[in-house]
């Protein structure tokens, strides 16, 4: 990546092919990126709040269920960071193969019992919520949850419909 | 035909046109200070510890079973944060950048790997990526100052090679901006701006959190507030490039983008400080900063002493 620099000075120093060609392959990579989908990170497609948010929202959320039948929040605010990515992994997990989504509530399951819940199992929620309107600083409505799974060590068992009611 | 090839020409004048080596070299310890502070973050460490059954790799992150091990990644950190000081210092830059680079790349793809790309290290990483095939310490660095010392003739004040690095930068952040910007354009069209898509974004981040956000909820309970902050991101983001061929309107320009990245902490709680920094070190000329500050130190003694 040496430049050929003529005694003559700046003006007439000549840029290395090498470099034309490292410049050039940079930003195929990054509009390729950009407007291919390509998704070759740290490249990036630029997806940043692009889509437009409706009024309704829906998530997860995930229960601890205890030897007697009583439930608690899993409290991943209490356990390492690892575990925090909860809420973007249940995106896609009603579309996964069982044994991950088995692995997967092991997982949850192992971190919530090491975080000092007594879990024997673990329940997915399906969290609906209007965000308009308002009262105060909250939504006006309470939110419909519903369970869609129920998983423990090595088993899983669908209790719900991940899309709701018809 | 002569227009397109005009224009081409005057492009590639402008992207291969001379630069100053100190230039290059703020760039260097800017964006190398940045890597170096990010990596020094225990959010690693914290994913390290992740069961495999929660690992959702991206891009060469496919490569991995699971998150590296702890080891691995203190090793990581050490290196990295290692190589990114002595990037700073410019100790054989030509290593430790990009060192210091590989071990961000990796340590970043951690936390990519978590269902969603994470987008707040990108364009810092972005950014110097045209600067590890580049002459970082021929100034502002310790390199220099050992070839000065052994009597090794002085680098060129001008030279091509100086400046393409850095205007390479100036495009890859500028494009990530109007890219950002396209992006709304393509997927939502106008209604990004003039539905209550900004309302219901500030909303759901507001409920997402513990406490509610005073500042968001501010800003998405007045509708026609809500629409010209909408406006006024689209616009910046969409007509960012102009500062690479006006820099004048740097003025205008980096200051919008801090204030939108500052706007989005306290309405989201969303921190993108590397955003913030990576674009005032690509986009503030410092060796005039510089320039400016050693000429105001010493006139401040001869002003002191003048005669009343």
């Amino acid at each position: 990546m040496n430049v050929d620099r003529p005694a003559s000075g700046a003006a007439t120093e000549r840029v290395p092919t090498s470099v034309r060609w490292f410049v050039a392959v940079f930003f195929a990579v990054f509009v390729a990126s950009a407007v291919g989908g390509l998704n070759l990170w740290p490249f990036s497609g630029w997806r940043v709040f692009s889509q437009v948010r409706t009024g309704h929202v829906s998530g997860w959320t995930a229960e601890a269920v205890d030897a007697g039948g009583r439930t608690a929040p899993v409290p991943f605010g209490a356990m390492p960071r690892a575990y925090a990515s909860f809420g973007l992994l249940m995106r896609d997990f009603p579309t996964l193969p069982v044994p991950r989504q088995v692995a997967m509530c092991e997982a949850w399951l192992d971190g919530a019992r090491a975080a000092g819940t007594p879990a024997v199992s673990i329940r997915l929620v399906r969290v609906e919520r209007d965000l308009v309107p308002r009262a105060g600083q909250q939504p006006a409505r309470d939110p419909v949850r519903r369970p869609v799974y129920e998983c423990g060590d090595g088993w899983i068992h669908t209790i719900g419909s991940p899309r709701g009611p018809a | 035909m002569a227009r397109p090839e005009a224009l081409w020409r005057r492009l590639d004048g402008w992207l291969f046109a001379p630069g100053d080596p100190r230039l290059l070299a703020s760039l260097r310890i800017g964006l190398g200070a940045i890597l170096g502070i990010r990596m020094a973050r225990g959010l690693y460490l914290d994913l390290a510890g992740q069961p495999a059954g929660l690992f959702r790799p991206l891009s060469f992150m496919r490569v991995l079973p699971s998150m590296p091990p702890r080891g691995a990644v203190v090793a990581l950190q050490a290196a990295g944060i290692a190589a990114a000081a002595l990037a700073v210092l410019g100790v054989r830059a030509r290593a430790s950048l990009p060192v210091a680079w590989a071990c961000a790349l990796v340590l970043n793809g951690m936390t990519t790997s978590v269902g969603k790309v994470v987008h707040n290290d990108v364009l810092t990483l972005i950014a110097l990526l045209p600067l590890l095939a580049a002459p970082t310490s021929d100034a502002w660095s310790v390199d220099g100052f050992l070839r000065r010392r052994r009597g090794l003739p002085s680098p060129p004040a001008v030279s091509v090679r100086y400046g393409w690095p850095v205007r390479t930068a100036m495009v890859a952040v500028a494009g990530a901006y109007f890219f950002i910007g396209l992006n709304k354009l393509i997927y939502s069209g106008p209604a990004w701006v003039t539905g209550d898509n900004l309302r219901f974004v500030l909303y759901a981040a507001s409920d997402a959190q513990r406490v509610p956000n005073g500042a968001g909820l501010f800003v998405a309970d007045r509708p026609l507030l809500a629409h010209a902050v909408a406006a006024v991101t689209l616009l910046l983001e969409v007509t960012f490039p102009v500062v690479l061929f006006r820099p004048k309107l740097r003025w205008l320009y980096l200051p919008g983008v801090i204030a939108l990245h500052l706007g989005i902490l306290a309405t989201m709680h969303l921190d993108y400080w590397p955003w913030i920094a990576t674009v005032l070190v690509v986009f503030v000329d410092w060796p005039a900063v510089v320039d400016r500050a050693i000429a105001y130190a010493r006139a401040r003694p001869s002003t002191r002493s003048a005669p009343a």
